[in-house]
């Protein structure tokens, strides 16, 4: 009888857990998607401000320099609100922001970065890096 | 004690005696195994099941027997290819010059014989260089012989400036049909002779192999050869130096100017047997049983003397060459099939490999493209770590185009063209060639250190665009970077790239992928994965921006393939698959990208 008490309860755990990670999954989606809906209160700005107002807490970056001729210019940055363990986790890592700068970012300062904080951990060092930087536009990766 | 002594020496010598028994043994038994009797190689290989072979060959076994000639015979003029042996029934109204005399007899019998032409090849080369004649009348049967070195005797006679010609057609004939050589090098020009362009220092000569015309009127065969022959004229360019094609001749210079002319000979089949003749047994010159010996033996009667090699050289004068090659050495044949070309690149679609084996493949080819042209020499030239600017350079394929199918091109080897200069993000590379010689293969760029080191998406679509042309050759681009690698793009799945090629407005933008396209959302997708697996590497954009193109080309079925050279200097396939996790233990679905068609 035990067991199957001790079994259930563990059961009705585990629902919950995962309820609460797609409950929580849903809630980053639609938090992110209101903020899109009111991106025009961002671009133009730093990202500072758009920091200030986060309701939930970014803990992993990952920049990206898309343009193939040069590779330290940072176009736009991924901000996720989980930090991956490992690749196999980059999954976790959405729904995310991709926010674009109007001005290019220096892409070997963010890459040193990445690297220092074990692949995109969230610093004080990196919000350094950011929180100056103009936004170009918002959106959502999922 | 003494007699124990006694038994143990025996035994040991027993042992030794079986020993070496058996050792003697075993030497036999390799020394018979190696040894294919001559008679038997010369009489039992290459057969069919032919009624008049086994005549013939039964024939000349009898032959043997009374007059031993195989062995003669073999080492004069190699051995006999029986299934390709060509039979005639002609009438035996001719005439004919007998052996190397230059004497010309008339036969008018009006009976009919068959005549058998057995071509002969040397185990050491690829080519006929003889062909027995045998005639069977009702009454007799001669055996007689032509051997390619005697079209000399033909040169010595200006009245027999056609039959030259169609002696050598006679010969090419044969290689195309055991071999299936179809183009030749005219080593000597007096058979096919230059005078129209004087200029021409080289001369190649090409079988029409098809719908070719064997006429049977009164009982006589005529052949005709539809043939075309190029002369090509390698003039002296100023500014640009002697005119050298591969292999430092002047052959397949681009600067060349050549001109093709087609012709048609047509021949009955006694003109063939010209110096044949002679009965059984007759060791006379040219006929007999044995074939006649070559000038440079020493031990025959030379046909072509002085006076040959003095029309020859005549001819050569007269026709203006600039450079006239030497003749030929007396015992050689006047013209010699050319080198086996590369594989030719496969035409638009082979569906019937896996992705993985048409990747490797591809591989292949580009190895043999790039070391062929040397194309890592030609790198090394620039400083491709410090540059801030694109270099690049065409690579070029050395072709033949077949006159009568411009669709039949073979490849002779590749080259590399001049380097030139581009700007920080692009380059113009010109192919100016002649493209009836030079065909473009791919090419080679450089990207400096500040951009990513693999081809850009642009370079996707410009290596689609110029594999898409009518005729093209391209098998694929390089790229080396200043990091130290060096990639490679090809299509290697033609279909896909067709339709891929439309979606340049959807995906490109400028040099990269659009960047809010689905293919560039998905390109900085896998980005971020892979910069999470290359996290403490030093090179961690640029692995992660190759293995990400390599994913959206895989993914999004471009059908092109990129390559990396990797450390043994060799370019291998760098294929990178998506993969979908299922949900499990309360993970949510999720994906990964993998590598695939790796080497095993």
């Amino acid at each position: 009888m035990k067991k199957i008490i001790t079994t259930l309860f563990f059961t009705a755990c585990l629902i919950s857990v995962l309820n609460t990670r797609a409950a929580n999954t849903k809630d980053t989606l639609s938090y992110l998607q209101s903020i899109v809906a009111n991106k025009a209160n961002y671009i133009g700005q730093p990202f500072s401000v758009l920091l200030n107002n986060l309701q939930i807490q970014i803990k992993h970056f990952s920049p990206i320099a898309i343009i193939q001729e040069d590779k330290n210019k940072e176009t736009a940055t991924f901000f996720s609100f989980y930090f991956p363990q490992s690749a196999e986790e980059i999954y976790l890592t959405y729904p995310c922001l991709r926010i674009s700068w109007q001005t290019s970012l220096n892409a070997a300062t963010s890459r040193s970065l990445y690297k220092t904080n074990n692949g995109g951990g969230w610093t004080q060092a990196v919000v350094d890096f950011y929180k100056n930087a103009i936004i170009k536009d918002i959106d959502i990766f999922e | 004690m003494r007699r124990l002594h006694f038994l143990q020496k025996t035994f040991i010598l027993y042992l030794v005696l079986v020993a070496l028994n058996l050792s003697c043994r075993k030497l036999d038994v390799v020394s018979s195994s190696k040894t294919i009797p001559t008679e038997e190689k010369f009489f039992d290989a290459h057969r069919s099941s032919a009624k008049e072979e086994a005549a013939i060959v039964n024939f000349l076994k009898r032959t043997n027997e009374k007059s031993p000639f195989v062995k003669l015979t073999a080492q004069k003029i190699g051995f006999p290819i029986w299934d390709k042996l060509i039979m005639r029934n002609v009438k035996t109204t001719r005439v004919m010059s007998e052996g190397g005399s230059g004497q010309i007899q008339s036969m008018a019998n009006t009976g009919s014989c068959d005549i058998y032409y057995i071509p002969f090849v040397r185990d050491s080369q690829n080519h006929v260089n003889a062909a027995m004649i045998i005639k069977a009348f009702p009454t007799d049967t001669t055996i007689g012989y032509l051997c390619d070195w005697q079209y000399k005797n033909l040169l010595t006679r200006p009245s027999d400036s056609l039959n030259v010609k169609k002696f050598a057609l006679f010969f090419m004939r044969f290689d195309y049909s055991i071999f299936t050589h179809k183009r030749f090098i005219v080593k000597d020009r007096a058979i096919f002779p230059t005078k129209g362009h004087a200029s021409a220092n080289e001369v190649r000569l090409e079988l029409k192999t098809d719908d070719q015309k064997k006429v049977k009127v009164n009982s006589l065969y005529t052949t005709c050869q539809d043939y075309s022959v190029q002369y090509i004229s390698c003039p002296y360019i100023r500014d640009y130096g002697a005119c050298y094609g591969q292999g430092g001749t002047c052959d397949r210079c681009d600067r060349c100017p050549s001109v093709t002319l087609y012709f048609t000979e047509c021949w009955d089949e006694w003109v063939d047997d010209d110096m044949g003749g002679g009965s059984s047994g007759d060791g006379g010159t040219g006929g007999g049983a044995v074939p006649p010996s070559d000038p440079c033996s020493g031990d025959g009667n030379p046909p072509s003397g002085p006076d040959a090699i003095k029309h020859i050289n005549q001819s050569q004068e007269k026709v203006g060459a600039l450079s006239p090659p030497p003749p030929p050495p007396p015992c050689d044949p006047g013209w010699e099939p050319e080198p086996e070309p590369y594989p030719i690149p496969d035409s638009p679609q082979d569906t019937t490999q896996t992705p993985c084996a048409t990747a490797w493949a591809t591989a292949t080819k580009l190895n043999v493209l790039y070391d062929s042209s040397k194309a890592a020499q030609k790198l090394d030239s620039i400083d491709i770590a410090h540059d801030t600017l694109e270099h690049g350079f065409t690579l070029g394929e050395i072709i033949r185009i077949n006159p009568y199918n411009p669709l039949d091109t073979g490849s002779y080897g590749f080259f590399t063209g001049n380097i030139a200069t581009g700007t920080s993000s692009s380059i113009t590379l010109e192919f100016a060639y002649n493209l009836n010689t030079k065909a473009l293969a791919g090419n080679v760029h450089t990207h400096p250190a500040k951009g990513y080191s693999a081809q850009s998406a642009k370079d996707i679509y410009e290596l689609i665009g110029s594999r898409l042309e009518p005729k093209s050759r391209i098998q694929g681009n390089f790229v080396a970077s200043a990091n130290g690698g060096q990639y490679a793009v090809a299509v290697t799945d033609y279909t896909k790239a067709q339709a891929f090629y439309s979606t340049s407005s959807q995906y490109l933008d400028g040099n990269n992928w659009a960047e809010n396209s689905t293919l560039g959302k998905d390109f900085t997708d896998m980005t971020k994965y892979f910069k999470r697996i290359f996290k403490d590497s030093i090179d961690i954009d640029n692995l992660a921006y190759e293995m990400a193109m390599a994913g959206v080309l895989n993914e999004r079925n471009a059908g092109v393939t990129l390559y990396k050279r990797n450390s043994s200097g060799k370019f291998v396939p760098l294929i990178v698959k998506k993969q979908i996790v299922p949900s499990s233990n309360g993970r949510r679905t999720s994906t990964i990208y993998i590598r695939d068609c790796n080497e095993d």
